[in-house]
């Protein structure tokens, strides 16, 4: 439990008061027959690893009455029966307050409190069946998606998860590979902060096929952070931060199969089981494989519409309760192999046709160290360690005439976070000591060749304060500073705030702050390899990334909250709205058709967004969700400022889900994409069609039923009136000598998908909960 | 066309008037169940999942219970008797012991 405490820390400290009590047992001593002013007395406890330890400073008093008593150093308390309400509630600052019915014949109570914990907040949100919302403690505009959420969506890994969350847009990145991309706040998904349990996971090589590499079904929640990220996790979030937790062996879930098949013959399978070693230390395995057997060209352009290939993932994970330090160790790797292109490179000659190859294979190891003082719960040390290893070959054109695009990365990654108190728990801080050393080396050989290597070495300090005078209020102070081996030293401020009024119903955040990143040109922009286009870069200094200069942009915004209900009916509204202005950009410009050019801009995006979002319960198995997304985005290219390339202006949502008394589920997701400036400078005469893409509406559905408690089984179809975009690949009929482009993606290129599969889930109690049970 | 928008404004009348007689037959009442936690609640909101019980919300921090119901299937007091069959007490009566021992150990009296 301590550890979580510790991911906490890392993570923020909203989370960490949204704590779970358990009253374990109560016992009734004494008999005071007397009870008019009759005491109840007791102990307060918190489970650790070794047990019970008594909890000194505690408060507790009775219900709806400001005064009480603090628990002394050895936990007692005592205080006056409470009369008025019966009942008698516990306070501490790093544990869940609670409410315990007290009554004239028990006079005695040992009450045990808990951490707060993934583990148990995730098993509150399954209680309240809420699956989706604001995490309400948080300073920052973070939005939790529990798995029920995202299993809505024909989803199997995480770039297909995002279906029914309004605050990221989820697109296909070119019309070969099938991937897809997300963005966020009207920016590249490159632009958010992937992180995995608070560690950074998807970036360099892995900036555009990474999101597909994380099994949905391994998932236990995201989080979503718009806006600038905490200062704790890097200086990386500009647009936001998408936190991925997955099942840890601590959790409940012992054995899971999950199998998933589209009527395209993907097939997905993945499998998990978890081994309890002791009371204190557990394993589990992950095993993904995924096939994509069949060469289709259902659009008749000759080129297959989905790759072929194959995908193998293993990954297992350790977890360790001590006495004081806890940790948790994986180690995993991925192996994916994709074809794709013309169907007659594979069947005719290959020498006339173009045909893509894309491998990736990575090896992955990260640890998590963190020690608690079980006499001082609010004080805690935390330590992240994470190495990558990452291999990336890809092949575009014939055999003949051939672009090859080949990368390696190694990164590694330390994060030591310190935790404490100034004076008394109102205020808090987290400091410590970061190190990203990346290593890479790509080349491009074949048509055109260059090659670029760099070495990108970044200690930092980092000290974020919290400041929360009481529930309702809470501001966050971060400042880091990091020194880059390539572009120097950087300051970066960020600021959050939450302000809940209007008896609990509103809640404000504001949050604004500086992000920065080095832009990896190529690997987070892999579509353009897919067209035959000449890569232009205008390097500014020879010793940067590429020649460029890091980008920085600063982010500031705001979101309301407010809750209400409609009869019985509980209603959220939410209004957030979000600015990203960059001092510092590199362009990607595509407005030439023979070209795309890189460079560096000064005051380059501003990215303005809205978004309103209204979430409805009603018949108790109903839920609506409607949202209105507007994007008003523009860029300074090198010929002047102009709306960004490839974002819908304005975008609409509405997901209804209709749940059974007998476990069928009903979900239809509606998604309306505005049109969107396409990149080129078309004079012809249909310029208008040429420039612009046409307006269009997605709609998905889903059926699942819950067979058993540990069975469920799902059918559903993606893009059910099988909208397409027309022509998706630009010159497809002569793509190795004319104009050709496949990275000008807008809408889907698939089609209508049927898919079904079911998902079967063992949950066992493990050591913790066989713990609780003492 | 005044026609069109009378005749509508009647429809819309007597569609608003049906729907009031529709919900005139719920009651919405409140009242305490001695639950502990989250389990409890899952259990309490469940089992008045059934048809002619349209509305269960019980608050863990309060011990209050929401309901509304349709008076012709339902009288309170059939309410308070499901609470107290599953295993919990509340204002109007004790738990059957025997279905307070089933419960969940969080959901015992003294448990959470």
């Amino acid at each position: 439990m301590h550890f979580n405490k510790i991911h906490l820390s890392a993570r923020k400290i909203g989370g960490k008061y949204s704590l779970v009590l358990k009253l374990i047992f109560s016992i009734g001593l004494l008999n005071s027959l007397n009870c008019a002013g009759q005491t109840i007395h007791g102990i307060v406890y918190e489970k650790t690893s070794e047990g019970l330890q008594t909890v000194p400073g505690a408060f507790v008093h009775c219900l709806n009455e400001e005064e009480g008593v603090v628990t002394d150093s050895m936990g007692h308390f005592e205080i006056k029966f409470c009369e008025e309400s019966h009942r008698m509630v516990v306070e501490h600052i790093s544990l869940l307050p609670d409410t315990i019915s007290v009554s004239h014949d028990k006079h005695h109570y040992e009450i045990i409190l808990e951490a707060g914990s993934d583990i148990l907040k995730t098993a509150v949100a399954e209680v309240h069946r809420k699956t989706y919302g604001l995490d309400q403690l948080n300073a920052k505009t973070t939005i939790n998606i529990h798995e029920r959420e995202f299993q809505k969506a024909a989803c199997c890994n995480l770039s297909e998860s995002f279906e029914n969350a309004p605050a990221i847009d989820v697109n296909y990145g070119d019309a070969v590979t099938g991937t897809r991309q997300i963005k966020m706040l009207g920016l590249d998904g490159f632009y958010a902060l992937i992180s995995r349990e608070y560690m950074p996971s998807v970036r360099l090589l892995n900036s555009y096929y990474g999101m597909s590499f994380i099994p949905a079904a391994w998932v236990k929640g995201i989080q979503i952070t718009k806006g600038v990220g905490s200062v704790v996790n890097g200086y990386e979030s500009l647009a936001g931060q998408i936190n991925i937790e997955l099942r840890k062996p601590f959790d409940h879930t012992r054995f899971l199969y999950d199998q998933f098949v589209a009527s395209s013959g993907r097939t997905e399978t993945d499998l998990m089981y978890r081994h309890d070693l002791s009371k204190n230390a557990a394993t589990s395995f992950f095993v993904r494989t995924a096939i994509l057997p069949f060469r289709m060209d259902r659009n008749k352009d000759g080129f297959m519409d989905n790759p072929t290939g194959r995908q193998f993932q293993f990954l297992n994970r350790w977890q360790f309760h001590g006495k004081k330090w806890e940790g948790e160790f994986s180690a995993g790797f991925n192996t994916d192999h994709k074809n794709a292109g013309q169907q007659d490179f594979y069947s005719e000659d290959p020498k006339q046709h173009y045909g893509i190859s894309i491998n990736n294979d990575q090896l992955e190891f990260l640890a998590k160290v963190g020690k608690v003082n079980p006499d001082k719960p609010w004080r805690s040390f935390g330590s992240q360690y994470g190495f990558n290893a990452h291999h990336l070959k890809s092949i575009y054109g014939s055999s003949e005439n051939q672009t090859i695009y080949q990368a390696d990365a190694k990164s590694v990654y330390v994060n030591l976070i310190w935790q404490s108190k100034i004076n008394d728990t109102r205020h808090t801080y987290q400091t410590g000591f970061s190190f990203q050393g990346d290593a890479l080396t790509e080349t491009v050989s074949g048509i055109q060749r260059f090659q670029f290597s760099r070495q990108e070495l970044v200690p930092g300090v980092f000290a974020e304060y919290t400041y929360k005078p009481k529930e309702q209020i809470s501001i966050v102070a971060g400042l880091r500073s990091d020194y880059n081996s390539i572009y120097g030293l950087s300051v970066t401020p960020r600021i959050h705030s939450r302000f809940n009024f209007n008896k609990e119903k509103t809640t404000l955040r504001i949050s604004g702050g500086l992000g920065r990143r080095t832009s990896n040109i190529l690997s987070q922009n892999q579509q353009v390899f897919a067209t035959n286009r000449t890569f232009i870069i205008n390097s500014i200094n020879t010793d940067y990334a590429y020649g460029l200069n890091q980008e920085v942009a600063l982010n500031g915004g705001l979101s309301l909250e407010h809750k209400l209900k409609f009869g019985l009916w509980p209603a959220t509204i939410t209004l957030d709205y979000f600015r990203t202005q960059f001092l510092n950009e590199v362009v990607m410009d595509r407005e030439e058709d023979a070209t795309v050019r890189y460079y560096n801009m000064k005051n380059g995006t501003i990215a303005n967004s809205f978004q309103a979002q209204f979430d409805f319960t009603f018949l108790r198995r109903s839920d609506l969700r409607l949202a209105y997304r507007m994007f008003d985005v523009s860029t300074k290219y090198l010929e002047g400022r102009m709306e960004r390339a490839m974002v819908a202006r304005n975008r609409g949502f509405i997901n209804f889900t209709q749940r059974t008394r007998s476990h069928w589920q009903f979900s239809s997701t509606i998604q309306m994409y505005g049109r969107q400036r396409l990149p080129g400078k078309d004079t012809s005469a249909t310029a208008i069609t040429n420039r612009w893409s046409k307006e269009f509406v997605m709609v998905n559905l889903q059926i699942s039923k819950e067979i058993t408690s540990r069975f469920e089984a799902y059918l559903g179809s993606e893009n059910i009136f099988n909208y397409k975009q027309p022509n998706p690949i630009i010159g497809s009929q002569n793509p190795l000598t004319g104009r050709f482009d496949a990275s000008v993606v807008w809408g889907p290129v698939f089609g209508r998908m049927f898919y079904a599969g079911f998902r079967w889930r063992i949950n066992g109690n493990n050591s913790i909960k066989e713990k609780e049970q003492i | 066309m005044k026609t069109q928008i009378r005749s509508l404004t009647a429809i819309a009348i007597l569609f608003i008037m049906s729907l009031q007689i529709a919900y005139a037959k719920k009651v919405t009442t409140e009242f305490k169940v001695y639950g502990q936690c989250g389990e409890c609640k899952e259990k309490i909101e469940k089992a008045l999942d059934v048809p002619g019980i349209t509305f269960a919300e019980w608050n863990v921090e309060t011990k209050m219970l929401k309901v509304q119901y349709n008076d012709d299937k339902y009288t309170v007091d059939q309410i308070h008797d499901i609470m107290h069959k599953l295993g919990y007490a509340t204002d109007k009566g004790s738990a059957e012991s025997s279905a307070e021992k089933k419960l969940p150990k969080c959901c015992q009296p003294g448990g959470h």
